[in-house]
Order: C-alpha cells, then structure tokens, then sequence
C-alpha cells in the first residue's frame, strides 16, 4: 500500500515548519525527500516514523514495521557494532550474516566487538546502516545517511544499500542531489515556507 | 603499587603516626589508646572463637539489611520511573526516611522488632532511600532518543532494560552501592549499641563503654572499618561482573 499525505502541516509554536504538504510514498520504491535546509524534511520524516503527529492533515498506508538510519547514530555506545544490531534484529538471524554484512560494508573483524564508542565517526554511521538493514521491517526510513562519510565509503554504502532494499520502501532524506541518479528513486520535493 | 595507592599508603602511616603523637601527649590509656595497644588488643581478638562469631552476626545482619535495601531501592525507582503517579505517591515515606534521625527509628524498631534484628532493620532504612533517588536519577537521564529509537524498532521491553536503562543505570547504581555501604555498618553498629542485642559488635562496643576500655573500643572501631572496607569491594565487584554479563536475545 502506498503512504498517502493529504494537506499534513505542522508547527512549532508560532513557526510553521511544513504547511498543506501533499505527496505519496509509493511502496516497494526508493522516495528521496530533498528540500533546502529547514524546509521540513526531517519533521516529514519524524511524523511518517510516528514520533510527531501533524497538526492537521491525514497520512495513510504507514506500515507497523519500521526500521530507520537517524540523523544521530542513535547507538548505544557501550555495546559493540555487533550487539547493536542483535538489539533491533530478530534471533534468527546468524551472528555470521552480522559480520558478513559489516564486511561487505567495510568495517573489519577486528572492530566489529569493540564498544562503538571506540570507533570513527564513519564506522559508527556504517553501523546504523547494517542495524537498519538487518532489523526486520516493511519500511526503511534514512535521514542524510551519508553524513561523515568520505567519497569512497559513501559509494560502498550505497551499493549495500541498494543490495540490500530490493522491493523495501525507502524514505530517503538527503541534501545530495546524486542520490536521485544514484537510487533511481522518486523525488519528493519540499520547499521553504515563505 | 601505582602512584596513587603508594600517597594513600604514606597518609594511611602518617595518621597512625599523629595517633601515636596523640595518645603520647595525651598520656592517658582512658581517653586515647596507643595505636600499639590497639594491635595487641585486634591481636587477642583475632584468637578468641567468638569474634568471628560476632563479627559474622553483624555482618550478616547489617549485609542483610543493605541487600534487601538494594533490591527494594531498584525496584520502587523503576516502578516511580515508568508511573508519574507513584513517585508522587512514593515520595512522602522517602522523605520521611531521609530527614528522620537514625534514633528515632531505632526506638521505634526496638519497640516493633526487638533487637535482635534491628540492625537489619536500620541498614535497610539508611540505604533504601540513597539507592531508591539515585537509580531514579539514572532512570530520567536515560537518552531519549535511545528510547525512541528502540520504540520505533519494536524492540522488546527485556532488550530496552539490557542496552538501554541497565548501562545508563550502572554508575548511579554503583555509585549508591559505594556512598551506602559505610552509611549501613555505620547506622547498623550504632543500632547495635543502643539496642545491644546479645553477640554483636554494638554489644562489644557498649561493654567497652561500660569498662571504660579505650583499646577494645578502638579495636572495634577498626574491625568495622576493615569489614565495611572489605565489603563495599567485594559486592562492588560482584555487582560489576553481574552488571557485565552477556545476554543473548
């Protein structure tokens, strides 16, 4: 089932951050939200995860099963990359297909068991990445997922990305005009508020 | 030896040292025993059956007494951290155990519980309050967006407590576990005295009290330091390897 905003506008106080936004997030598609800073990707997003309810407006078809890359790593910072993804994924899932997934994103063994405190701002993000991939879910919400991350790295994650959310409905928020080429996804455009 | 153990071993030497200048300028057994006469009293003590005997006493009750605190302290925190309404509801008896002098619960105890028990009974109530606020402290600095996080991914109330509240918990916990075992064996001992239930150091304090022998006192004071010493690093070690298990989900 498609998402479906009708008119969603919110506010904080007496700034209105998104106003009469209408759009639709087609399933099983890559949707790339992009907008200039402070137009409301981010509140968009926050209210599709549930997080924000709008102030007036509908929004349909959101699945229960949600799994999302923050802006903010959002790990918890004494347990290694690996317990951080046991946390969201199902026990099915072999602790072998964790590290095959951290490998195939570029994070060694040997980092894989440390706090992810102790790692680099990229690694942590890649983390997130690889929790967010493997947690089971119906929709993939990513918030500028590539922040921190250099030019080389930024590829390989996108090709694990794209691996790895075939048929998944993607919400992607990004200022990186690349990524529309990149995904072969569904633009969403937002605009700032005059 | 680090740096650190080396300075407080010299300051350790020189406070025995200004005790020993002490009680020689003093020059009067009564009022101030020697650091030597102290040994050879802890000496005798340590030969005779009935001191482990009565150590044992103490420290189980006073142990007794923290441990329940420790559990009820938790429990009642998490329960205030999740209901608004109970820590409202809470917060009058936890401010009546906090601001009410020792004393008056030890009467009270005296009356209700004999003396047996009683400093079980007065441990549990000098810890439950320390443990009850800080865990409480440690449940409402949980990050929120930790939180959200694990909302949104569904994940499990068991698996939130394990990465999220148990780690974010840790070191309030620790903390109130260090500050409240010496606050226990100091409250228990002198619950002890007043109600000199028959066996316990309290009872070996009193007696000293009584025959006027500066040098047991002083020995008892020491073995209480030793064993209140000696426990805050034993159950601050059992409560670390505990709070570091792997669980698998």
């Amino acid at each position: 089932m498609n998402i479906i905003l009708s008119n969603v506008s919110k506010s904080f106080g007496k700034k209105v951050v998104i106003q009469n936004f209408s759009s639709v997030i087609y399933q099983h598609q890559f949707n790339i939200i992009m907008g200039p800073s402070g137009c409301g990707k981010t509140t968009l997003l926050n209210i599709l995860m549930g997080f924000l309810s709008p102030d007036r407006g509908t929004i349909t078809g959101v699945p229960e099963n949600k799994s999302a890359v923050f802006q903010e790593d959002r790990l918890c910072e004494s347990f290694s990359a690996v317990s951080n993804v046991r946390m969201v994924s199902s026990k099915d899932i072999d602790t072998k297909v964790i590290i095959e997934h951290f490998r195939s994103i570029g994070i060694t063994k040997n980092s894989i068991h440390l706090p992810v405190s102790q790692l680099s701002g990229g690694m942590r993000r890649r983390v997130a990445i690889v929790r967010a991939i493997l947690a089971k879910s119906d929709i993939l919400f990513l918030d500028e997922p590539f922040k921190g991350l250099d030019v080389e790295i930024k590829n390989v994650v996108i090709e694990y990305i794209k691996a790895n959310t075939k048929s998944k409905t993607v919400v992607l928020v990004t200022h990186d005009v690349s990524c529309v080429n990149e995904f072969n996804g569904t633009l969403i455009k937002m605009d700032l508020l005059e | 030896m680090n740096d650190s153990k080396i300075e407080k071993l010299f300051a350790f030497i020189a406070a025995i040292a200004v005790w020993q200048l002490g009680a020689m300028i003093i020059g009067n057994s009564l009022l101030l025993a020697t650091p030597i006469t102290v040994a050879h009293r802890l000496a005798a003590l340590f030969v005779n059956a009935d001191f482990w005997r009565i150590i044992w006493f103490s420290i189980t009750r006073v142990a007794s007494g923290f441990i329940l605190a420790l559990l009820m302290g938790i429990f009642l925190a998490v329960i205030a951290g999740r209901f608004h309404f109970f820590k409202v509801a809470i917060f009058p008896y936890i401010t009546a155990i906090k601001s009410t002098p020792v004393a008056s619960f030890i009467v009270l105890c005296l009356i209700w519980l004999g003396s047996q028990n009683l400093s079980v009974f007065i441990s549990f109530l000098i810890v439950l309050p320390v443990v009850y606020t800080n865990v409480l402290q440690g449940i409402k600095s949980t990050n929120v967006k930790l939180l959200e996080m694990a909302d949104l991914f569904r994940v499990s109330w068991w698996r939130k407590l394990y990465y999220i509240y148990v780690p974010q918990i840790k070191p309030y916990l620790l903390s109130a576990c260090n500050i409240s075992i010496g606050m226990a064996f100091k409250a228990g001992i002198a619950a002890e005295l007043i109600g000199i239930p028959e066996g316990s150091i309290g009872e070996m304090l009193y007696e000293a009290k009584v025959y006027l022998n500066s040098g047991d006192l002083f020995a008892w004071s020491v073995v209480i330091i030793v064993i209140s010493i000696i426990f805050e690093k034993l159950f601050t070690c059992v409560l670390k390897t505990f709070l570091r298990i792997e669980v698998k989900f």
